[in-house]
């Protein structure tokens, strides 16, 4: 298109440059022309008054002299004359002279013929050659006698010239399509540069290009708007730029958060593609299957889980995943860490916006370990504690049993009573140390304070252990400052803690061992020490110690039994009076709990 | 009863309970030795040779499905019946007990008066 109009734009030039050397040429004929009917006429109008003034006989010849008008003709005084003649009054010719290819018209002279000189423009009938004719009376002995006629061919454009002018226009012509070559080449940088500011600009959708002939306005319009478009998109792009900096910060913020969140989950979670590749898992994962992050993402299932249990239940989840709405779960024991139970859990995850579609799966690890070990502690919670709630109830239906022997003795029958009602005694303490525990979870526990003599209370509660009797032989031993100060505290649940205290120090003892409560003052706090001699307990125990239901996987402990809620029962009732519980311990030699109390009154 | 007074030894943790047995047992006419865990009794099974073991089941440092399987083979009179006093109905218990054919479980609270009925029985 362009090309074309380039094209154009060149036969225009063409054309116009030929109709000027036409125009050009025609004006120099017409002029050269007229010039030669304006010598016609000047040598006509003085030739013909020259030769009215001739006397008649000057201008008719005799004896066949020749007369003054052939000697016009011989001479040829213009190369446009026609003919001479001289005519009588009625209009015939008298005397006659002629170029030789012209004959003299006839013409109608009149009868008032002017004495002067005229001009006439007559058309030969014979030829329709134009004539221009100059006529003058002739005067024979002061008569007007007749007229001298004197005529010349109208001159016609001179064709002639034309070959020459050509010559004369062909250079000139041949100028013009090499100019519009050397400008033309002198544009072409400048064409192909619109050209692709226009491709640019459409392709931007910039304003709309003219496209018309001059290419060159067309480039410097297109070029100026190019440019105002450029300094247009450049401002709008610098203010897209700080838009998108300012919503990518807010993006990538927004995104960090969100996988702080994933990674601070306290289970692992991975997310499979609807291929079944892992896309993203939080570091959760790495202790419960093993193995590192970049062994897992972009790999299919079987790829990083060994585990046969899990590699089913993912892959049958990823090719049913339409079926499968519904999270999945398996338990396994991971290779690398036996001593876990890890749960699968397998959830589909579906688009946003609908729920028909599944995106993929969400698998979410979690070390069920704890949970089952808590289980497993509650279970044996609950078999211990029916032991322990059976085992006076045994002892009581003997003992009531033995009362109907008829031959019992006072003394044997006093006995049995007085172990009927211990046992009962001891039931009850069971059942209050449960219930008690319970409510302080449940947090329904009402506290009573009271300001109590600390010396007697701790006495009181010391001695009663002391007194309960043991099948070890412990040895008691109490070591108190004469006058601690008087404290606020619950007496019954703080007595319940020290007793659990103690006993469990008896209870945990070796034979013959030692148990012994000591206590001492600083400026704002007493310390309490239960210290015994017994098992002991093992670095891994003692942070769970205080943990309800916790025992030591130990044999002795085992062995001892016990409903491990003895300990977290005392650390609740401590906590309670905002004092501190802590241990000291060493397998095989025993171990040291320590009571802090705050001397002033807390609230509870 | 008869002259050759059968022995009996008792092993349970629980003082009182061992006491009331050997009352109630003496003055049926058995002689009743008393020990408190599974250790004691193995001692305590060589040294004086019982005719019947009547044992707990959770006593600390042996209890007494250890003692059970460590007794056996060196006492040949208690191969046909020890008596387990268990408060524990757990399934365990029940299905090592059915494995061996000379246990015989009771549950506490135990009947003193069943008791003796199946010593009689037995040692008739």
């Amino acid at each position: 298109m362009k090309r074309l109009t380039g094209d154009y734009f060149g036969m225009v030039m063409i054309v116009a440059t030929l109709l000027v050397i036409i125009v050009i040429a025609g004006q120099i004929l017409i002029r050269q022309q007229e010039n030669r009917v304006s010598a016609i006429k000047s040598e006509g109008r003085n030739l013909v008054r020259l030769l009215s003034n001739l006397s008649y006989g000057q201008l008719i010849p005799e004896y066949r002299r020749s007369s003054i008008l052939d000697l016009l003709n011989s001479k040829q005084i213009n190369s446009d004359f026609a003919y001479a003649a001289v005519v009588n009054l009625a209009g015939e010719p008298v005397a006659v002279t002629t170029s030789g290819q012209s004959i003299i018209p006839k013409v109608e002279l009149g009868t008032d013929a002017s004495l002067w000189a005229t001009e006439h423009e007559i058309v030969n009938p014979n030829d329709n050659n134009a004539i221009l004719e100059f006529r003058a009376p002739v005067l024979n002995a002061g008569e007007l006698s007749g007229y001298i006629r004197l005529g010349y061919f109208k001159p016609k454009l001179e064709l002639a010239e034309v070959p020459f002018l050509a010559q004369l226009a062909l250079p000139i012509f041949l100028l013009v399509p090499l100019t519009y070559f050397v400008i033309n080449r002198e544009l072409k940088p400048l064409k192909q540069a619109n050209g692709q500011i226009c491709a640019v600009m459409q392709k931007q959708h910039m304003s709309r290009t003219d496209q018309s002939q001059n290419e060159f306005f067309d480039f410097m319009q297109n070029f100026k708007r190019f440019v105002e478009e450029v300094d247009k998109r450049f401002g709008e792009m610098d203010q897209q730029h700080i838009k998108a900096k300012a919503s990518s910060l807010a993006l990538s913020y927004q995104r960090q958060r969100t996988e702080a969140a994933l990674q601070s989950l306290p289970d692992g979670i991975l997310v499979m593609d609807e291929g079944g590749k892992a896309i993203f898992a939080n570091s959760k994962v790495i202790p419960i299957i093993g193995g590192n992050l970049d062994e897992i993402i972009g790999k299919k299932t079987y790829e990083w889980c060994d585990n046969s249990q899990v590699v089913g239940l993912l892959e049958k989840y990823q090719a049913h995943s339409q079926r499968f709405q519904r999270a999945e779960t398996v338990d396994f024991i991971p290779e690398h860490n036996p001593r876990i139970t890890v749960s699968v859990s397998a959830y589909p995850l579906f688009t946003p916006k609908d729920t028909n579609t599944i995106c993929g799966t969400l698998v979410v690890f979690r070390d069920k370990t704890r949970e089952i070990l808590a289980n497993q502690a509650r279970e044996e919670f609950v078999s211990h504690v029916a032991h322990e709630l059976k085992s006076p109830l045994n002892v009581i239906h003997m003992y009531a049993e033995s009362l109907l022997e008829p031959e019992l003795t006072d003394q044997e029958r006093i006995s049995s009573v007085n172990v009927v009602n211990d046992e009962i005694e001891r039931l009850s303490n069971l059942i209050n140390n449960l219930l008690n525990i319970s409510k302080i979870e449940a947090g329904s526990i009402a506290v009573n304070l009271q300001r109590v003599k600390f010396n007697e209370f701790l006495t009181d509660t010391f001695e009663s252990v002391a007194r309960s009797g043991n099948s070890k032989s412990v040895v008691f031993e109490l070591d108190l400052p004469r006058n601690l100060p008087n404290i606020q505290i619950d007496k019954e649940l703080l007595r319940m803690a020290i007793n659990n205290l103690l006993t469990n120090a008896v209870k945990y003892n070796i034979t013959g061992g030692q148990v012994k409560l000591s206590a001492e003052e600083t400026e704002n706090e007493i310390l309490l020490k239960i210290s015994d001699t017994g098992i002991g307990i093992a670095d891994d125990d003692v942070p769970h110690v205080f943990e309800k239901f916790y025992r030591a996987d130990n044999d002795d402990v085992t062995r001892i039994g016990g409903h491990g809620l003895g300990l977290a029962l005392a650390k609740e009732i401590i906590d309670l009076h905002h004092g501190n519980l802590t241990l000291q311990s060493r397998l095989g030699e025993g171990s040291v709990f320590t009571v802090t109390l705050k001397k002033t009154s807390t609230f509870l | 009863m008869t002259n050759d007074t059968k022995k009996i030894l008792i092993v349970d943790d629980e003082p009182h309970v061992s006491a009331i047995l050997k009352q109630f047992l003496e003055r049926s006419g058995y002689q009743v030795k008393t020990v408190l865990n599974g250790q004691q009794a193995l001692m305590q099974i060589a040294q004086d040779r019982p005719d019947l073991l009547i044992t707990d089941v959770q006593m600390p440092v042996m209890n007494g499905i250890e003692l059970c399987e460590r007794v056996g083979h060196e006492v040949p009179q208690l191969n046909d019946l020890i008596i387990m006093m268990t408060s524990r109905t757990d399934s365990h218990i029940r299905t090592w007990a059915k494995s061996k054919k000379h246990i015989e479980l009771m549950e506490k609270p135990l009947s003193m008066r069943r008791l003796l009925i199946r010593l009689n029985e037995y040692f008739a």
